[in-house]
């Protein structure tokens, strides 16, 4: 069972490696041939993922590999419910996004999927390792074939967006490196085994023992967050995602939003939260205000765009603004709704790109305006459509709900801050009013997705949909695919969550302890002041 | 047994005694080269062209048994033999571990270099053959020096061998205004630096009491108490000579025009060896100071550091010419190493010569990818380049996989370099956080322009020249330099690999710095 896991992110490598030596001649055939092979590559890996999902070490599963010893970096690779999750939900979205390139992606094939399956093992690859180094690298890896995808196949502006896409990204890399160098310094300066230096476990156990100076523990994380919070995007480091969501070809667009968002979603939620728990309690406050914003600033912007995939694109940094909400309520339902909505969002917005993106196939246009009356054109990609617009915006029995509710309620229930503190003052605003401030999100989330599906489906047929034709037989089955796991894990979410539950869990115990811990030490504080000991009886506890 | 008849016969001659009792067989990388050139400059008279063309073979003889020489001399101190590490020629010259590493990565970028020349001497210099490779030679045998100089005397004048001859290299091809302008710019200003640099030597010679040598450095600069002004004026001149070298910020006015005019051979010779070397020398001057004076020596060469990567950066970004923007990548380069060389620990220092030892092969690479790309496009502007993965698809990977490696993406040997580098730097000191945050925005800037450069030949739409190409077909291929094109194999094969399998690499350069910096490493908590 051990050698899956060098399997699964070694084999979109090995494929990567085969393509440029594959036919390159332009005709319809030859490409014919080429989207089989990717796509039966892609259902092998998927099969590899799934086939760690339902083995019994799914959830403990490890590899090590002695790499640089006298470095302390080792090829060390394994998992845990919410690395496996993210794993499948991977090269699910590959499979699909293979699927979705049949009808989209009309040149240079050999190059396309050779960067894709690099793309693909790079982000696998960070999912999967445990080794802190070598997320580096994967994390790294991913950035030049994602610019050479967007800037080649992408739309009018796409070199622009693919260079945005990268600097933003390596903007980030630069703090996460210094993290990881500060955390490798204090890991020395313990005289920790060498060997491991940059270990998971060895790093994690010295970050949250609480050895490390609290300002450097604050400085990490912050660190940590500013380059998790350029991927997963947080205001106002989202600007490079509008772009490069619009430029990119379809496919790319729905691994973009699908998985590559993820990755900064899973870091913040592996490195800056349960690394550095006291520095992110500390930081709540501010981080709570920042997915306030996310969700309901981005939420606006969405609703006043003229450009579909734009639109899109805004929604998704809303909806990212939801996982940092959870994240920020630091207690175990928030983290499972934080990890529930990185798949959930997962899979709707990758629909909603490839809904998208088969109208723009067929009219070159993106501009709302110039489309009407769809519906009566494809109603194929009218119900999916419609259905997924539904799924983003919560509706119950849709696989969404269940996250966004859970995040509210997590959020709700936190004890994680209450009050925002500013210099001499602080403000008397706690994570409830936060929470309630960020419903409104869910009310502009039905709104601009309504909105969307009315301009562009219903009412007359306009001019440039005159001749638009329901979807493709792949975009059927990819599209179908997506709809039938919305609504299913919509109905039941125990299909999801028992996935990842227990990890869910063990990290959000964490959090509860510390926030707990907190609390204590305040009352001794008050304590201290007071003269009877009545008092605590009145004081909050925190944790239950 | 035959070999040791004859060596211990040849030891009984007054010449063998001589080589014997002042371990001159440590020098033999030297001797050899400076027989090959001697043989070389013989042929240079030679008046048939098919006649002075041996002399690249002799040149590349040379080199290799040079290298051999270098690894068995390493071989003593694997067996961990006792009298490894000498001192030759009355200690002028220091046979320990850092000058037979740096040397023998010297030797091996030397050799490439050698592979990159030889086509375009043939085609450019068709009667100047024999002189061409004289003079690289010599400047090569400057270099070599260098690397094991332990007094001033010697580093000088091992100095001024490199440079004289690379001024005139610089020069040759006469025809070619950007040629001479280079080379003057060259001598004016590597006169000076070389002026700066002694005056510099001049009073550490009076502040160590009169002595020469490096190694009576430490001692007599922990001696003197007041070192005061004098020390620091020392060490800015000194570090005014070295930053010349090495093309630092703000003495880096003569790159671009230099790496732009010179012939590529050697402008490659140039940013790779004169590099290298010039490290060396300064690892060796400059431990001594790790101990006393420590925090100014640091910040001087920290601050060189900085302006270097923000200036060869920002310089890079608007650059047109293949040449000149590879200049200025260079001067950010620099500044990347000063980031190792600023530390002054056994670690950082050995993170610094594998940094150096990557460099060699990234950058002769895109140096070789930069002749290829002239061969076949006949044009030094990017704009050239454009859409050669068309007609070109491995040239266009290889050239890629250099640049890349040049901006520290993984999974090339730059990244795992410059993580390395930083790495060490911070963990002798978390203090240089700051430092290291400045270093890795620069080079999120370099990604840039090397990425424009891969963006245009994969991207961009054929250029005319291109165009010209894909009718060409596989002949253009063929025609290509043969040994052009293995040197381009070879850096590949290295900067791919020297990250993943590059442990032992920075464990011989760590171990190399045993002897320098230890200080330092001793003085930490």
């Amino acid at each position: 069972m051990n050698n899956l896991l060098p399997l699964i992110v070694g084999f979109p490598f090995l494929v990567a490696g085969i393509f440029p030596f594959l036919s390159k001649a332009e005709d319809a055939s030859t490409h014919k041939g080429l989207h089989r092979i990717a796509l039966g590559a892609s259902v092998v890996l998927l099969l590899l993922t799934g086939l760690l999902a339902i083995s019994p070490e799914a959830q403990t599963a490890t590899f090590n590999l002695s790499w640089l010893p006298a470095l302390g970096i080792n090829f060390s690779l394994g998992t845990d419910g919410i690395s496996t999750t993210l794993a499948v939900l991977t090269s699910l979205l590959m499979v699909l996004a293979t699927g979705a390139s049949f009808s989209t992606i009309e040149k240079r094939l050999p190059f396309y999927y050779s960067l894709l399956f690099v793309l693909i093992g790079s982000v696998l690859g960070v999912f999967l390792s445990r080794d802190l180094f070598l997320f580096f690298l994967f994390f790294e890896l991913e950035l030049i074939p994602m610019y050479l995808l967007i800037s080649t196949w992408g739309g009018p502006r796409r070199e622009y967006a693919a260079m945005k896409f990268v600097l933003y990204t390596l903007f980030g890399s630069v703090f996460l490196l210094a993290s990881i160098i500060g955390l490798a310094y204090f890991s020395q300066s313990y005289h920790l085994p060498r060997e491991t230096l940059f270990s998971f476990t060895q790093l994690g156990a010295l970050a949250q023992s609480g050895y490390i100076p609290p300002v450097f523990q604050l400085l990490l994380f912050v660190g940590f967050f500013i380059a998790f919070a350029v991927k997963l995007p947080i205001v106002p480091l989202h600007t490079w995602l509008p772009d490069a969501h619009v430029e990119a070809p379809t496919p790319i667009s729905m691994l973009l939003a699908g998985i590559l968002l993820k990755m900064g979603a899973y870091g913040l939620l592996r490195f800056g939260f349960d690394w550095f728990p006291v520095a992110a309690q500390a930081l709540a406050p501010y981080i709570g205000v920042l997915a306030f914003i996310n969700i309901v600033y981005t939420g606006s912007i969405a609703l006043v765009q003229t450009d579909m995939k734009k639109l899109i694109a805004y929604s998704s940094v809303s909806h990212m603004g939801f996982i940092l909400l959870a994240l920020v309520a630091m207690n175990q339902v928030g983290t499972m709704a934080a990890v529930f909505i990185m798949v959930s969002h997962g899979l709707v917005s990758a629909a909603l790109f490839l809904g998208v993106g088969t109208l723009y196939r067929q009219t070159h246009s993106r501009d709302i305006a110039l489309h009407g009356g769809v519906a009566q054109k494809a109603p194929f990609i009218f119900y999916t459509f419609l259905l997924m617009s539904l799924a983003s915006l919560g509706l119950p029995l849709l696989i969404s709900f269940a996250g966004e509710t859970l995040a509210l309620y997590g959020a709700f229930i936190s004890q994680s801050f209450r009050a925002i503190p500013l210099g001499f003052v602080s403000l008397p605003i706690n994570i409830q009013w936060i929470t309630g401030l960020s419903t409104l999100g869910i009310v502009l989330g039905a709104a601009y997705s309504l909105w969307l599906v009315k301009r562009i489906f219903f009412g007359a047929v306009s001019d440039a949909c005159q001749k638009i034709e329901d979807a493709k037989s792949n975009e059927v089955w990819v599209l179908g695919t997506l709809a039938v796991l919305v609504i299913v894990l919509g109905f039941k979410p125990q299909l999801l969550t028992s996935q990842f539950q227990s990890s869910t869990q063990a990290i959000g115990k964490r959090f509860e302890q510390v926030l707990i811990q907190r609390d204590q030490a305040l009352l001794q504080q008050l304590q201290g002041y007071s003269p009877q000991n009545g008092v605590s009886q009145n004081l909050p506890m925190g944790g239950q | 047994m035959m070999l040791e008849a004859i060596s211990n016969s040849l030891i009984q001659t007054d010449v063998g005694q001589f080589i014997y009792n002042q371990n001159l067989a440590f020098l033999a990388p030297e001797l050899v080269i400076s027989l090959t050139l001697l043989m070389t400059f013989a042929l240079s008279l030679a008046k048939t062209q098919v006649d002075q063309a041996k002399s690249w073979g002799i040149a590349l003889l040379g080199s290799v048994v040079a290298l051999i020489s270098i690894v068995m001399h390493y071989q003593l101190f694997y067996t961990g033999q006792a009298s490894a590490s000498q001192s030759v020629m009355f200690g002028m010259f220091e046979a320990d571990l850092l000058s037979v590493v740096a040397r023998f990565i010297l030797t091996l970028g030397f050799i490439l270099i050698l592979h990159l020349s030889k086509r375009f001497v043939e085609t450019r210099l068709p009667s100047q053959t024999g002189e061409f490779y004289t003079l690289l030679l010599t400047a090569f045998l400057g270099a070599l020096l260098l690397c094991g100089a332990n007094d001033m005397i010697m580093a000088f004048v091992a100095l001024e061998t490199l440079g004289i001859s690379s001024y005139i290299l610089t020069g040759y091809l006469r025809n070619n205004l950007k040629s001479t302008e280079a080379s003057l710019k060259y001598l004016v200003y590597g006169g000076c630096s070389s002026a700066v640099l002694l005056f510099g030597l001049a009073l550490i010679y009076g502040l160590a009491g009169g002595s020469t040598s490096f190694s009576v450095l430490p001692q007599a600069l922990s001696q003197a108490s007041d070192l005061g002004a004098w020390a620091s004026l020392a060490i800015v001149m000194i570090l005014a000579g070295i930053g010349f070298k090495v093309s630092a910020a703000p003495f880096h006015t003569w790159t671009p025009d230099v790496y732009e005019g010179s012939p590529t051979p050697i402008t490659a010779f140039l940013s790779v060896i004169s590099k290298l070397a010039a490290f060396v020398f300064a690892i060796r001057l400059l431990t001594p100071f790790a101990g006393v004076g420590n925090e100014n020596v640091a910040l001087l060469i920290g601050l060189l550091a900085v302006l270097s990567m923000i200036v060869g950066n920002v310089a890079a970004l608007k650059q047109t010419n293949i040449k000149r923007l590879l200049g200025y990548s260079t001067i950010a380069q620099a500044g990347y190493m000063l980031v190792g060389l600023a530390a002054l620990t056994q670690n950082s220092l050995g993170a610094l010569l594998f940094y150096l030892a990557t460099y060699i092969f990234m950058n002769t690479g895109a140096f070789a990818s930069a002749m290829i790309g002239d061969e076949l496009l006949a044009s030094e502007q990017i704009s050239a380049y454009s859409g050669l993965i068309k007609a070109k698809p491995w040239c266009v990977f290889a050239f890629s996989i250099f640049l890349l490696g040049l901006a520290g993406i993984p999974i090339t040997a730059g990244f795992f370099a410059k993580f390395f580098l930083f790495q060490s730097v911070v963990l002798s000191d978390l203090g240089n956080l700051g430092v290291i945050i400045i270093a890795l925005l620069a080079s999120t800037v370099s990604l840039y322009y090397y990425l424009n450069i891969i963006k245009v030949m994969v991207i961009g739409e054929p250029s005319e020249q291109v165009q010209r190409l894909i009718g060409e077909g596989k002949d253009s291929t063929w025609n290509l330099s043969k040994t052009l094109t293995l040197a381009t194999v070879i850096c590949l094969i290295f900067t791919l690999g020297l990250g993943i399998f590059g442990q032992s690499g920075l464990l011989i350069s760590e171990f190399a710095m045993s002897d320098h910096g230890a200080t330092v490493t001793q003085n930490l908590r």
